[in-house]
């Protein structure tokens, strides 16, 4: 829970490099809530991206979290607006802690709700925090958009972890440079189009095995 | 943008994340062991990973001047960091730093 803090800061400051005012980005905290689509929401917004652009590239780009919700189905099993807010709130944070935690069974529900509104006031603090500070002091934070490729970068080391990961991944690597290379300017839309293609062939070839 | 436009981009993407995460509990119970969606669950993630590693090294080569030296520096102090201590923000602060420190120190 903590890392949303430093990260929420990362941020916040990448967010000021845009000029708006520092409450818009615990705003977007608030309303957003993730934090890889929101630093690419800095990347959008700096690259003059339409609306329809950020929707879809952030129903792809969150599209993990479809399959986090499918294992958890039989465990968030609270009703009513709780339940709304728990799912709203299912960050790749939040899914770790939820499921790697052994809790009592009575005592489940509150305990993810708990978590689910604490990362979330963690990261909406860490968002005013960087933004904060930084429309405060002004410091130079040329150099600070580096944080959103560290970010990624850290994550798909994660992944490659489990070796299995590594033939696909040379995949996108070849989907993301032919994209680059044939559409700059919609390089973000083509190779994640180019990536569902590539694991639909991926799923006709383990049937048809 | 205005004000009111940048929060209507929000509400947008927020829109967009609300739906990734509510489908499952709300479309797809009847599907929760449809193959197709285990094999894209299983392939997907990491394959997104790459893509937006990408992205960002995009937005870094087109902000001008000649840094495919320094982003490729610092892209490998992040990984191999990460690699050695596992700690994804201190790799992350550590890359940053390197970055930033050789931009507004070496005038990189």
């Amino acid at each position: 829970m903590l890392g949303y803090i430093p990260l929420g800061m990362a941020f916040g400051v990448l967010f000021q490099s845009l000029g708006y005012a520092w409450w818009l980005a615990p705003v977007s905290g608030i309303m957003i809530y993730a934090g890889s689509a929101q630093f690419l929401a800095v990347g959008l917004l700096a690259s003059g991206a339409g609306l329809v652009e950020a929707f879809l590239a952030t129903l792809v780009i969150n599209v993990r979290h479809v399959f986090y919700g499918l294992t958890l189905i039989n465990r968030y099993s609270v009703s009513g607006w709780r339940r709304w807010y728990m799912i709203f709130g299912l960050t790749d944070e939040t899914y770790a802690v939820v499921t790697h935690n052994a809790v009592p069974t009575e005592q489940r529900q509150s305990y993810y709700f708990s978590v689910t509104i604490l990362n979330h006031l963690a990261w909406i603090t860490g968002c005013a925090l960087g933004a904060g500070l930084q429309s405060l002091f002004s410091f130079n934070s040329e150099g600070f958009e580096f944080s959103m490729l560290a970010l990624f970068l850290v994550l798909l080391i994660d992944r490659l972890r489990q070796l299995q990961h590594v033939p696909y991944a040379l995949y996108a690597v070849a989907v993301v440079v032919v994209s680059w290379w044939v559409l700059p300017g919609q390089f973000l839309l083509l190779s994640l189009l180019g990536i569902l293609m590539i694991s639909m062939l991926g799923y006709r070839k383990e049937v048809s095995a | 943008m205005t004000t009111g436009e940048l929060v209507l981009f929000f509400a947008v993407m927020g829109v967009a994340t609300f739906l990734t995460r509510a489908a499952p509990f709300v479309l797809l119970k009847a599907h929760k062991d449809s193959r197709l969606l285990l094999h894209f669950g299983r392939v997907l993630p990491v394959m997104i990973l790459v893509v937006l590693v990408g992205f960002s090294v995009v937005g870094l080569i087109d902000e001008l001047a000649n840094r495919h030296a320094l982003i490729a520096i610092a892209m490998v102090i992040t990984a191999l960091v990460h690699l050695l201590f596992h700690q994804a923000m201190v790799s992350i602060l550590l890359g940053t730093a390197v970055y930033v420190l050789g931009i507004q120190w070496l005038g990189w």
